[in-house]
């Protein structure tokens, strides 16, 4: 596949021929994001620099009925940013800029391509911090953020991606620039940012985005609680949260990730352990402390062998880089992994554990887990090996089955990876048609001609039962599963 | 499942055979890796990122790429700074596969005309000739009493003659037009420790082009070592470690310098065989790649062997009671540190040199604000890829302004590593930084008072 000539050379006059890129290694190098599953080559890939090159570029796509896609540090585990029918890839990476920050309003406007720990960084002396910290936080951008509303482990405490912005700039794929939202309280009418973020790509390509600030907490206490079995871990995250305390993260990482982690990373998790729980307070001075001796006294009632305290930063530091990092680590012991990304009511967290080491037995498949246990947001890997056709048939048959199970309890598909081109035939388990019907009639408000990453979230046509308008109201994906 | 995949099962192609590949699946396509590489940060293009040029890699050897000038150009933009190991959490092991690629490159592409003359001429002959090097050594330092490379760089002689020499002439090491090596071989080769009672007996390398300039660092790192109570022996059959001729696919050559350096060390007579170049002590830790296709015995040799290696600054940060016991001048002062990429990235070597030149009374290090970032320097790259090499030196010198503004009077960056000294010290004086660069250990025997 490459660029139609005529195509090409009214690009290269909006760029110039290094930002028009369709030889075969570029195709190759961007046929995949962090789902190595489903590779497609693009048509090709561009690289504007400013709204303006990205206004043009998108109209020319427009009227030549190309379909088209953004795509930021593709470090995205749904396929967001693959090209599924070998659209045009538009690299954001160059929207890099920091526009402007805000304390007075607790704001900062930053271009999409920034990477989301930056925020943080820039901001940090000043006593702030931008809350989403999707493990991948060190590579993935902001825009990438939006689109997916990624989570993270604070999500808990501090809500996801689409709680912590306040504005975007976004370029629609007829060219047409609009606003949504701002750093002001308060918008009359319906929410059309909230509803732009995580629409995956498909509504629009943000090119601004004002971010809310959140002040850094006065004090943080990080516990690690080692257990003899993954159903005391899960038991102990129910009964701390019946108890009234809302934790900034409950982080549940069971022996396969441990012994991944402790050949890399090497945090100090004991290979025999079964699982370790990281529960992170973060609040006032006052008051902290008693509820961390709270916390510490229900681990061990659900048979925590051992609590340990993070004595410094450093100490703290290394217990999120691990599990942070888990995903990557587990590349020392399988050659790929399959994540998934299910959510469940925290109540069932004990016996679904049960159900995916059955799944896993089933296909004499491993699967790892590592998970924001406190909002039951899953994330078993299966671990496979890629030369091997069976094996990757299976992954995916295991997949399925772990993500009907969290439908049939009332959970949902994805907590913060989104639905891409990895879940979409599987939206017709959660939702009758007459929901994606509705949904697909949202999106044409935005995307009415399908130009703007097509084959993504929704069922292929055919694959599913015929959609058709209705006025059922639409369960919000974004939020917290509680 | 998408039917488009095509399950890996392609015939790995003739030129990957005997090459061990398997470390590539170890990449699980993550992308921690992109935002710390310094060629990215400035294309900004997938295929100049650590995952981009690791699929390239795993496209060539899975059979799906071709190899031609469109995949071998990302791989040969690398700077194998090795920045992505550190930030890599599946400790995928980017800089041997990618050496052993340029490796398959260089025996099965035919190579540019400046590349030929780069490898026949510098790296099979100047290098690994002692006699030569001295004889070099003796000419740049003339060229350099001369004013010569002043002469090119300020008057009409920087417009017409090419920009790569030009450029060059402000990296050029201070040769001093003798051999430490050479020196030391007429002072019977043992040299003794001073003033302290022997607990250590190492032996020291002293590489191809720091043999024959830079002077003050050798014997810098000499006097720190036999003050730390070390007897140090200069082996006079050494050679150059075979860094630059890994980096570039000349393997071969790499090899023949690897035995020989094998045979020169030995392994059980040392405590420790101790560098004090980032690069080579790299490049000396890692020779057993070079030699996958040999048996367990002969592997255990070259770990035995690699083992052994260490970087000066660590070791003298392992020393009992060094610096604590020896007297050092108390002047305060704040020096800049910039960490090499091949002791930090490569090596895993980073805090305990720091700590180690913060014991020094009144010495208060402060690492810039992108310390373990490329300078751009790598080896040869700087004449090779001389845009992108300057487009990182520039990100490393806006660092240093950075740094320098909270630190106005900081008078002294230290960098433990012969290419990173060359490059820094030509970007600081192409701008006008009031900073001297020099070698750590330099800077700390310039401390160490006679005792």
């Amino acid at each position: 596949m490459a660029f139609d000539p005529k195509i090409k050379n009214d690009l290269i006059k909006i760029l110039d021929e290094d930002r028009v890129k369709d030889d075969r290694v570029t195709l190759y190098t961007y046929r995949s994001d962090a789902l190595i599953l489903h590779p497609t080559m693009p048509m090709g890939v561009v690289f504007p620099e400013n709204r303006e090159e990205l206004v043009a570029i998108v109209k020319l796509l427009h009227a030549n009925q190309i379909t088209f896609l953004p795509r930021g540090a593709g470090t995205g585990l749904s396929g967001g940013a693959i090209p599924k029918e070998g659209s045009v890839i538009i690299e954001m990476f160059r929207f890099r800029q920091i526009y402007d920050i805000d304390f007075a309003n607790r704001s900062i406007t930053v271009g999409p391509g920034v990477v989301n720990i930056k925020i943080t960084e820039h901001v940090k002396e000043n006593g702030y911090c931008f809350v989403p910290d999707p493990s991948s936080q060190k590579a993935c951008t902001v825009g990438g953020n939006v689109a997916e509303n990624s989570g993270g482990p604070h999500t808990l405490k501090y809500g996801v991606t689409v709680n912590h912005i306040l504005g975007i700039e976004v370029v629609l794929p007829d060219g047409e620039v609009v606003e949504l939202g701002g750093k002001q309280w308060g918008a009359p009418g319906p929410d059309l940012l909230g509803l732009f973020v995580g629409s995956e790509g498909t509504f629009g390509i943000v090119t601004k985005i004002t971010c809310r600030l959140t002040p850094l907490p006065e004090k943080v206490i990080t516990l690690l609680g080692i257990f003899p079995s993954v159903r005391d871990a899960c038991s102990a995250v129910s009964n701390t949260i019946r108890e009234g305390i809302i934790p900034a993260a409950m982080e549940l990482i069971d022996n396969v990730v441990i012994q991944a982690v402790e050949k890399t990373i090497a945090p100090g998790f004991p290979l025999d352990a079964e699982a370790v729980l990281v529960v992170e307070l973060e609040d006032m001075k006052d008051g902290i402390e008693e509820e961390a001796s709270r916390v510490q006294a229900i681990l061990n009632e659900n048979n925590a062998t051992e609590v340990r305290r993070a004595k410094n930063e450093e100490e703290r530091a290394l217990i999120w880089k691990a599990r942070k990092e888990a995903f990557g680590a587990l590349g020392t012991i399988s050659p790929s992994y399959y994540v998934q990304d299910g959510v469940i009511p925290r109540s069932a967290l004990p016996d679904v554990l049960g159900q995916i080491s059955d799944i896993a037995q089933k296909y004499n498949l491993t699967i790892a887990n590592v998970f924001h246990a406190g909002d039951g947001n899953l994330h078993p890997l299966i671990l496979y090996n890629s030369k091997i056709p069976e094996e990757i048939e299976k992954a995916d048959k295991a997949g399925i089955e772990i993500l009907d199970i969290c439908v049939s309890l009332g959970g949902s598909l994805s907590g913060e990876h989104g639905i891409g081109l990895e879940k979409q035939e599987l939206m017709g388990t959660l939702y009758s048609s007459e929901d994606l019907s509705n949904m697909e009639w949202v999106r044409s408000f935005f995307n009415p001609q399908n130009l703007l990453n097509p084959g993504k979230i929704f069922p292929t046509p055919g694959k599913c039962a015929e959609t058709k308008m209705g006025p059922q109201i639409v369960q919000s994906k974004s939020g917290v599963v509680a | 499942m998408d039917p488009s995949i095509s399950p890996e099962t392609q015939a790995t192609p003739p030129f990957f055979k005997n090459v061990e590949f398997d470390g590539i699946l170890s990449c699980v396509h993550c992308g921690l890796c992109l935002d710390v590489c310094p060629t990215y940060r400035e294309l900004g293009l997938e295929q100049d990122s650590p995952r981009g040029r690791l699929y390239i890699m795993r496209g060539l050897w899975q059979n799906e790429l071709e190899l031609n000038q469109d995949a071998i150009d990302p791989l040969n933009r690398c700077l194998d700074c090795r920045a992505c190991e550190t930030a890599c959490p599946s400790n995928v092991k980017y800089g041997e596969l990618l050496e052993k690629t340029r490796g398959i490159i260089q025996e099965n592409l035919p190579q540019s005309f400046k590349e030929k003359l780069l490898r026949e001429v510098f790296l099979k002959r100047v290098l690994i000739s002692k006699n030569t090097l001295q004889l070099v050594s003796v000419l740049m330092n003339v060229y350099m009493t001369l004013k010569i490379p002043k002469l090119i760089t300020s008057t009409f002689l920087s417009k017409i003659l090419p920009k790569n020499i030009v450029n060059g002439q402000s990296m050029l090491p201070r040769f001093s037009g003798s051999s430490i090596k050479k020196k030391y071989a007429e002072k019977g080769n043992l040299l003794p420790t001073h003033g302290r009672e022997k607990k250590f007996r190492v032996s020291f390398f002293t590489g191809c082009i720091m043999d024959v300039s830079e002077s003050a660092t050798h014997e810098a790192s000499l006097k720190l070592l036999r003050a730390a109570g070390c007897e140090v022996a200069i082996p006079q059959e050494q050679s150059c470690c075979g860094a630059l001729h890994v980096h570039s696919g000349d393997r071969q050559t790499a090899r023949t310098l690897a035995k020989k350096n094998l045979a020169a060390f030995g392994i059980d007579q040392w405590d420790a065989i101790i560098t004090n170049a980032a690069g080579c002590g790299a490049q000396l830790k890692e020779y057993h790649p070079l030699f996958s296709d040999q048996d367990s015995d002969a592997k255990n040799e070259w770990h035995a062997f690699e083992e052994k290696v260490i970087d000066i600054l660590e070791f003298l940060s392992a020393v009992p009671d060094f610096p604590q016991e020896l007297p050092w001048k108390n002047g305060e002062e704040v020096v800049l540190y910039d960490a090499p990429c091949h002791l930090k990235h490569a090596q895993g070597v980073d805090k305990n040199p720091q700590k180690l030149l913060n014991l020094l009374p009144g010495v208060r290090l402060v690492p810039l604000t992108e310390s373990d970032w490329c300078c751009g320097s790598a080896g040869i790259y700087n004449l090779i890829q001389a845009d992108l090499s300057n487009a990182v030196l520039q990100r490393k010198l806006d660092s240093v302004e950075q740094t320098l503004t909270r630190h106005p009077g900081a008078k002294t960056i230290v960098t433990g590593n012969p290419g990173c000294l060359f490059q820094i010290r030509a970007g600081i004086q192409s701008r006008n930084i009031p900073l001297r660069v020099i070698h750590p250990v330099e800077y700390m025997a310039e401390r160490l008072l006679e005792h």
